[in-house]
């Protein structure tokens, strides 16, 4: 596997890793707590950060040629497929609060940078699969 | 002036208007009734008064100019300059509208603060904001890779 094929499984294992735990521990707590308390399950979404020092964990590829016209090409395509999934789960998670609780209820206002984090999640996890998918999942190419 | 530059004139024209006009509307609600009246004018829609953000929709009037101006009668009516014009406007104006989603939660939270609550429907304001924010980048774009005033080299 190439450089960009190990950061992005590093990334994919992390966010995985990082919400399962987060949904297991919320399933868990709102049974002994109920809610809202069940929601400090949260906190394992803290896991997904790891996945940042994988760039510092794995080292430029040697060689005389880094990154050629075809990685730019495939690292572009993910990175609009992740902008796009971030970008459409804002808008929904927008609109769906005021279909779903209507128009004179109220919300809290934590939810607003809670978005932003859910949306950072599904980038860094659409953009790792995109790379994983174009490049191949296990395979050696370059 | 090519096609694409009048629609671009005609976005920029209307949600400009709408924006300046919504405004304007908002601050003298506000010196008559107050928030959030000034805003979202409910309690007047009962007697036929709009709320100040009410006027945005003339922004939506953009949108016919794709009907008013027709496609040009040339063979060639698209080509890969034009498509790469696009391609950037369309992403410069997806950049902007998601910097749009991004101030407008973080500078509600920082002044509610944690403990504070909003209304329900500043969600699907912020996401009409974004569209309008959108449509504002990509015509500016537009117009400043093509040129302001000058013929835009028909494609």
């Amino acid at each position: 596997m190439n450089r960009v094929q190990k950061i992005a499984w590093s990334f994919v294992v992390t966010i995985s890793v990082a919400f399962l735990l987060s949904c297991i521990a919320i399933a868990i707590l709102y049974f002994k707590v109920g809610m809202p308390r069940a929601l400090a399950g949260l906190g394992f979404l803290g896991i997904a950060g790891l996945g940042g020092f994988s760039p510092l964990i794995f080292h430029t590829d040697k060689g005389k040629v880094t990154l050629d016209e075809r990685d730019r090409l495939i690292n572009r395509r993910a990175a609009l497929a992740g902008f796009g999934t971030s970008y459409l789960l804002v808008g929904l998670v927008c609109m769906i609060p005021f279909f779903i609780l209507g128009p004179k209820a109220s919300i809290s206002v934590i939810w607003l940078p809670n978005i932003f984090g859910g949306a950072g999640l599904s980038m860094f996890f659409v953009h790792s699969v995109a790379i994983l998918v174009q490049y191949g999942w296990g395979r050696k190419k370059t | 002036m090519n096609r694409a530059q009048k629609i671009a004139w005609s976005c920029l024209i209307t949600v400009s208007i709408s924006l300046i006009l919504s405004i304007i509307a908002v601050v003298i609600f506000y010196l008559i009734f107050g928030m959030p009246k000034a805003l979202w004018g409910f309690a007047l829609m009962s007697i036929g008064l709009p709320g100040g953000f009410g006027l945005m929709g003339i922004g939506g009037l953009g949108v016919f100019s794709q009907l008013i101006f027709k496609k040009g009668q040339g063979k060639v009516r698209f080509d890969e300059r034009d498509q790469l014009f696009y391609m950037r406007a369309w992403f410069l104006g997806y950049c902007a509208s998601y910097l749009f989603f991004v101030i407008v939660c973080m500078t509600t939270w920082f002044i509610y603060g944690p403990k504070g609550t909003i209304s329900v429907n500043v969600l699907p304001l912020t996401v009409m904001g974004g569209f309008m924010t959108l449509m504002l980048a990509h015509s500016v774009a537009i117009l400043a890779q093509y040129g302001w005033t000058n013929k835009g080299e028909k494609s």
